[in-house]
């Protein structure tokens, strides 16, 4: 069981393809930084298909409002503050990050 | 408090996912799991996406610019980094396969990626 934590935008590299290749069921993802973009147009199909075969998805509220993604933000996708942050990161064995 | 003799010996995955030459990234990921290794640590190196296109051969940078990555991947077994793993459908995607790697790799499919990942302590993305 880990913690994905996408740091950089899935339009701009192969991060979210990579990490869609390797994630498992019962992982989480936290979308952080210009990870949060991941919440725009085919990445977000992405998203959904990961959502669809078990994993849970998050997004750091601070980033997605500073890039006027909170308003965007698809169904499948859960805001934390940092502190849920930390609670995600204390509740997975492994964190394995993407930029 | 831990010493180094009570402390627990974690297993890593490093996982290079650049190409070499553009970046220092990809020699970065060798250099960090061979320094595991010379520690004792168990260590897993895999190549995921970009980061196959390190294992090709025939690779022949000047001199001057930077060190053959190739040469340094022969040394690998030396510094005691035995698992070494490719992703096979980022190989697949860029037209190379087993016969164009500068050294025998094992070949993961998706299935063996998320095994990989769940078998080690620690994973480390470079």
């Amino acid at each position: 069981m880990s913690l994905h934590i996408l740091c950089a935008s899935p339009f701009a590299g192969s991060c979210l393809e990579e990490c869609a290749r390797v994630i498992a069921a019962d992982d989480a993802l936290l979308l952080s930084g210009d990870g949060v973009y991941a919440a725009l147009g085919e990445a977000a199909g992405t998203l959904h298909a990961l959502h669809a075969a078990g994993v849970t998805i998050f997004a750091l509220a601070e980033d997605c409002t500073a890039r006027g993604i909170d308003t965007r933000l698809p169904g499948c996708i859960t805001t934390v503050d940092y502190g849920g942050f930390v609670d995600l990161a204390v509740a997975h064995p492994r964190t394995v990050s993407w930029f | 408090m831990s010493s180094p003799q009570t402390a627990a010996r974690r297993s890593v995955l490093v996982v290079c996912r650049n190409a070499p030459y553009g970046r220092s990234r990809a020699r970065d990921a060798i250099d960090v799991a061979m320094a595991f290794a010379a520690f004792d640590q168990p260590v897993t190196l895999l190549f995921l996406g970009d980061g196959v296109l390190a294992l090709a051969t025939g690779q022949r940078p000047a001199a001057e610019l930077s060190r053959s990555l190739e040469k340094l991947l022969g040394t690998l077994a030396d510094y005691g980094v035995e698992e070494v793993h490719a992703d096979a459908t980022a190989l697949a995607a860029r037209g190379l396969d087993a016969r164009d790697l500068a050294l025998p790799v094992r070949l993961a499919g998706p299935a063996e990626l998320r095994e990989l990942f769940d078998a080690h302590d620690r994973v480390l993305t470079v």
